[in-house]
């Protein structure tokens, strides 16, 4: 290859390296209006009240619509959006939400392990309490993933802001400041994530 | 590179039009949009991708093992034993790990048919109800013809279906091995038609005649488990195993000594010991008597080897009431002789347990001749069917479907199409066992139950319900009928409710077991029928002259009775012995072989009166040169086109009240024609390597191997912990390839025929290795499970150009599919061969059969290689459920590999080998220890403990 080659080839890789394909900023229009700022933010109720399996298992999960109707029987019972979520109960139809946040086949990524050791959701997921219509504000890629797992992590205002936005329980068993990243369980061993 | 002329060429073209194109694709590209359905209400024990374990039994056999089934999102995905089952402790056969994919099968009925036509379950009770009203007016009978019935309460239903009708229920064990006179023997001696538990941990000799215990035997679980546990106290009290047979098992390729010898040699052999023991035990009751018979009968004829028969016969005489005699014949004086020789040599009671007998044998062949003679003469009004194939699995099995064709009411209760269904006209699609409510008693004193665990996939119903329908039940939903059932057996009135939920969660109660009526035990003038017996059994004739050939019908441990033949997993799956894989074949000894002019692969026409197969030849070392051994199992209706001629069912026959499966006399010649076997191993021997080894005495060293420390290249790795190790014991590793099916359910391996297997691309991460070793006529069996050895110097890590194969911190040697370029380096530079590519895709297009799949490892796409992870998916969820409760270090025992648990006989261990206190670093220091090809310092992470062939010094090396 001639040198004039390499730079008439080089634009074409600096494009490739701005247009990463990563979904950031993906912020798809939902089957129900709903918003996180409302809910997580200005009624302060907690991100695992609604996405319970993040502590549990591999999936944060999307609410059942029965978790939604826990409150608003009380609350907003004929409010337009609501009355889509009851009609969805009574219909036994599934609502049909965009899915924002994806990882590849290959990678397999644990919530609850994640949540335990004091990673808020907010490091991934980005500023969700002030999010009207939620948008995927990180690549999620490797390398992405791995700059959390290269270093000593977790840090003390992340830790805090878990508790702030997990349940009472979830705080008793994980106190703040407690979890010291060691060299053995920075986990960038190729198997942790692709088995 | 760079090039004196600066024109563009062809090489920089393509480049640059490569970079740009894969730029404005990047740039363009976004995923399709993709939805998430959440539950509107959800169930409460589900969490997405949390599994839930659930106990339940195995329906695969009558033996009835403790399952634990491993539930995702809704659907099982994984079967393993029930660590707490009295019988099975854990363990899970080749065949009970096959039954997920059972489940999922696209093959399987999936609505109720009338005459081939679909109707719904309310028009088939109707024309049922209507034709059984007609059988209650007219003289005629009704039979139900089942496999054992392990389930009390299925077994109730039945016999209250038939109750009106005068019915008859006649249970029949499919399959090579017939239990029938065995059966009979029991019944002469105890007044029960049982089979007597077998106590192999208080034996010091194991006697077989030509049972194949851990094999295809009745409960090979439990045998496998009995047999292993036994050989590890051997260190203390000394144990010898014994086979008697003429075609090689499974039991006969683990025995420290195997003698072949035709039926009926077998039998006088077991008559000659019987006179013999009946000499030495004078003051013992009943040897008088016994002596008396057999010198009037004159069937004590002396055996041709007498020398060997004498030192057999010491050795039964030295171990009185420590010793256990068991034949698997079904041959009545043959039965009687062991039933004596057990009672003479004091072992009922000690080894034998009749208190408790085994219920997972009923198939009495006269019932089932009693059954066949009025099916002919024309007095039988209606026949159900359940779950057995007669049409295919008995001779004459075309006579029989005329007759089921012809008559006014026939039912076939099945989970997919058969030979049988097709022959009658009701087929009642039936549930799978993974659909079930159960009671199983394997034993007299053992009850467990299955709860499904996955709603029905089709329209199916459970077998038991549709008796309860057409018996005018008042409740015919089996689950109510099942508690109500035990309900009153247990009569714990209120508390029932809570007690049952607590039985179904643990699988078992000892409640249960307690509220099973036992069945009278008739003592009384047992022994003097069965001395009748003896007394009147004449020298037996041979079968064949004694150069001729006589045919052995034998199972295999893939198919067993070939009821779970269509299942991909279990055909492909490669035969431990004949290491043959998707093909039936004939049996030879290598004599044998010869004097027929054949090799591997020659298609030999074996004729059994009038009755003739052809199958390729696969020699078989250790086989007695007069027997052919022919598997059974092969040539379903549903199988692969021309498959019936392969059925070797055809070639038993009907002599008296008893189906003959072996010693019948055949003809073999060569046909001429040709074909090449699937083989999943070529080499029969080591070649004098020191890869597998066996030693005289449990506390022996292995000879001729030094153990020095190889000189290294590499650096030492860092010591890290958890450094995860794995131990197998060859001394209890049987070959039963229960760990190889278990390893292919985990992890997501695909089937990939006949064809490919054949060009030696099989993608099993674990294949069970066999080797003979010393007489040729008669080797020693010697089975090394091989894996990844997850070598600390690994030389498929260095040669890797992309780094898709590196090492971990806890010393696994990880492969990264999604790195991985498919450049095969690795596995050419693997020393022990056990890293598989993907040559194709091996997507599974249905979407019932991709349900199998575990969720939890990557499907792995054409052009990668992969092999053995330790099951790091396992490791992983351990690490995050340790970590998750505050735990840095490993607390030992948390991780269990798929063939780990599943190993009926536990012989591999597993584990973190810097836990000074840990199983692994111990089992590490024994004598037996070493590891295959250690001397290339690549440092493997597999130690293996020698097999031990406890011989002594006289019949070491002597043939037949």
């Amino acid at each position: 290859m001639s040198l004039r080659t390499v730079l008439a080839g080089l634009p074409a890789v600096l494009l490739l390296a701005a247009c990463e394909p990563t979904n950031v900023g993906y912020s798809p229009d939902q089957p129900i209006v709903y918003s996180h700022a409302v809910h997580a933010g200005a009624l302060k109720i907690p991100c695992l009240y609604c996405h319970f399996g993040a502590e549990r298992g591999r999936y944060a999960g999307i609410p059942p619509a029965q978790i939604c109707m826990n409150c608003h029987t009380q609350v907003l019972k004929e409010h337009p959006e609501i009355l889509k979520v009851k009609k969805a109960l009574a219909e036994r139809q599934p609502i049909e939400w965009v899915r924002i946040h994806r990882l590849p086949d290959f990678a397999f990524f644990n919530h609850s392990i994640h949540v335990r050791r004091g990673v808020a959701c907010q490091t991934c997921h980005g500023e969700v309490q002030s999010m009207g219509r939620v948008t995927q504000v990180a690549p999620l890629t490797m390398g992405w993933c791995l700059e959390c797992h290269r270093r000593s992590w977790p840090k003390a205002q992340e830790l805090e802001r878990v508790a702030a936005l997990n349940t009472p329980q979830e705080e008793a068993a994980f106190p703040p400041g407690q979890a010291p990243m060691t060299r053995a369980n920075r986990l960038t061993d190729c198997d942790v994530c692709h088995h | 590179m760079t090039t004196t002329d600066d024109s563009p060429t062809r090489r920089g073209f393509l480049t640059l039009l490569g970079i740009g194109g894969a730029a404005s694709l990047a740039a363009c590209k976004r995923d399709p949009v993709r939805y998430a359905l959440p539950y509107l209400v959800p169930p409460e024990e589900i969490t997405p991708g949390v599994p839930v374990k659930y106990a339940s039994t195995c329906t695969a056999c009558p033996a009835a093992c403790g399952l634990l089934v491993t539930v995702l999102d809704g659907r099982p995905v994984k079967l393993e034993g029930l660590p707490s089952h009295p019988l099975s402790h854990g363990g899970l056969c080749a065949i009970g790990q096959a039954d997920i994919r059972d489940l999922y099968d696209s093959g399987r009925l999936q609505s109720p048919t009338l005459g081939g036509r679909k109707v719904s379950w309310a028009v088939l009770d109707e024309e049922v109800a209507a034709r059984l009203a007609e059988i209650r007016t007219s003289k005629k009978t009704l039979y139900v013809l089942a496999p054992t019935l392990t389930s009390p309460t299925m077994r109730e239903a039945v016999v209250r279906f038939l109750e009106p009708y005068g019915g008859t229920l006649v249970e029949h064990d499919a399959g090579a091995h017939r239990s029938s006179a065995a059966l009979e023997a029991a019944e002469l001696l105890t007044g029960r038609a049982l089979l007597p538990a077998l106590d192999i941990g208080k034996a010091d000799l194991l006697l077989c005649l030509a049972a194949d215990l851990v094999g295809t035997g009745p409960e090979p679980v439990f045998s496998m488990r009995a047999l292993a546990d036994r050989r590890r106290a051997a260190a203390a009290r000394p144990f010898r195993h014994v086979q008697v047979e003429g075609s090689v098992s499974l039991t006969g390729a683990n025995a420290d000594e195997r003698w072949p010898l035709r039926a009926t040699e077998r039998r006088e052999l077991a008559l000659w010991l019987l006179s013999r023991v009946a000499a030495a035990s004078g003051s013992v009751p009943g040897a008088a008597a016994v002596n008396e018979a057999l010198a009037a009968s004159g069937a004590a004829r002396t055996p041709e080897a007498q020398p060997r028969a004498e030192a057999l016969l010491v050795e039964l005489l030295a171990a009185r009431g420590r010793s256990l005699v068991v034949s698997g014949a079904n041959d009545l004086v043959e039965q009687v002789a062991v039933a004596l020789l057990n009672s003479l040599l004091g072992n009922e009671g000690t080894t034998l347990d009749p208190a408790h007998p085994s219920l997972v044998r009923r198939g009495l062949d006269r019932n089932l001749v009693d059954f066949l003679a009025a099916l002919s003469a024309g007095t039988v009004g209606g026949v159900v069917v359940l779950e057995l194939d007669p049409v295919d699995q008995l001779p004459g099995g075309d006579r029989i479907a005329d007759a089921l064709r012809k008559l006014p009411l026939s039912i076939a209760i099945t989970d997919r199409p058969t030979a049988t269904a097709a022959a009658c006209r009701v087929v009642a699609a039936a549930h799978h066992g993974l659909e079930r409510w159960g009671d199983f008693a394997p034993r007299q004193n053992v009850v467990t139950l299955a709860q499904p665990t996955i709603r029905p996939l089709f329209e199916t119903r459970h077998p038991g319900e549709n008796f309860l329908h057409w018996g005018g039940a008042a409740v015919t939903e089996f689950r109510a009928h099942l508690m109500g059932a035990w309900q009153e057996r247990t009569k714990l009135g209120l508390a029932f409710a809570s007690f049952w939920d607590g039985a179904v969660s643990d699988g078992t109660a000892p409640e249960l077991a307690a509220a099973f009526a036992p069945s009278p035990h008739r003592a009384g003038e047992s022994l003097e029928a069965a001395v009748r017996v003896v007394r009147s059994a004449a020298p037996a004739a041979p079968a064949a002259p004694a150069d001729g050939i006589e045919v052995d019908l034998i199972e295999e441990v893939a198919l067993g009775d070939g009821r779970r033949a269509h299942i991909p997993w279990l055909r492909e799956l490669p035969d431990p012995l004949t290491r043959t894989s998707w093909t039936p074949c004939v049996r030879v000894a290598p004599e044998r072989a010869r004097a027929l002019g054949t090799a591997d692969g020659d298609i030999l026409r074996v004729d059994v009166a009038g009755r003739a197969i052809e199958l390729p030849v696969r020699i078989m070392p250790g086989q007695h040169p007069g027997v052919l051994g022919l598997p059974v199992g092969y040539g379903r209706l549903d199988g692969d086109a021309g498959e019936a001629s392969r059925n070797a069912y055809r070639l038993a026959r009907f002599e008296g009240t008893r189906l003959l499966t072996g010693g019948l006399a055949a003809h073999a010649v060569k046909t001429g024609a040709a074909m090449s076997l699937p083989l999943m191993q070529v080499e029969s021997t080591t070649h004098g390597r020191a890869i597998v080894h066996q030693v005289a005495r449990p506390d022996a060293a292995i000879e001729g191997v030094e153990h020095q420390k190889a000189v290294s290249l590499w650096p030492d790795l860092p010591q890290s912990s958890p450094k995860w190790e794995m131990v197998i014991d060859l001394d209890a590793c049987t070959g039963c390839s229960a760990c190889v099916v278990a390893c292919q359910a985990e992890n997501n391996l695909p089937v990939v025929g006949a064809d490919e297997m054949r060009r030696n691309r099989d993608m099993y991460w674990l294949r069970i290795d066999r080797y003979f070793t010393g007489d040729a006529a008669n080797p020693d069996v010697l089975f090394e499970p091989m894996l990844c050895q997850q070598c600390e110097n690994a030389p498929c890590e260095t040669v890797c150009p992309v780094a898709a194969t590196v090492h971990s911190e806890d010393g696994l040697n990880v492969q990264v599919y999604n790195r991985c370029v498919g450049t095969r380096y690795c596995a050419n530079n693997c020393p022990y061969k056990v890293r598989r590519f993907n040559w194709f895709s091996h997507t599974v297009e249905s979407p019932v059969e991709r349900l199998v799949l575990n969720p939890n490892v990557v499907y792995r796409s054409r052009g990668v290689m992969e092999k053995c992870t330790f099951c790091v998916q396992r490791i992983q969820a351990a690490r995050i459920a340790m970590r998750k409760q505050g735990h840095e270090d490993w607390r030992g025992g948390d991780v269990q590999t798929a063939c780990q648990q599943t190993c009926p006989a536990r012989a591999i261990t597993f584990g973190d080998a810097t836990d000074p206190h840990g199983e692994v670093a111990r089992l590490k220091q024994g004598p037996r220890a070493f590891q295959v090809l250690a001397e290339l310092g690549v440092k493997p992470s597999v130690t293996y403990l020698a097999r031990v062939r406890n011989r002594p010094r006289a019949a070491d090396g002597s043939g037949s």
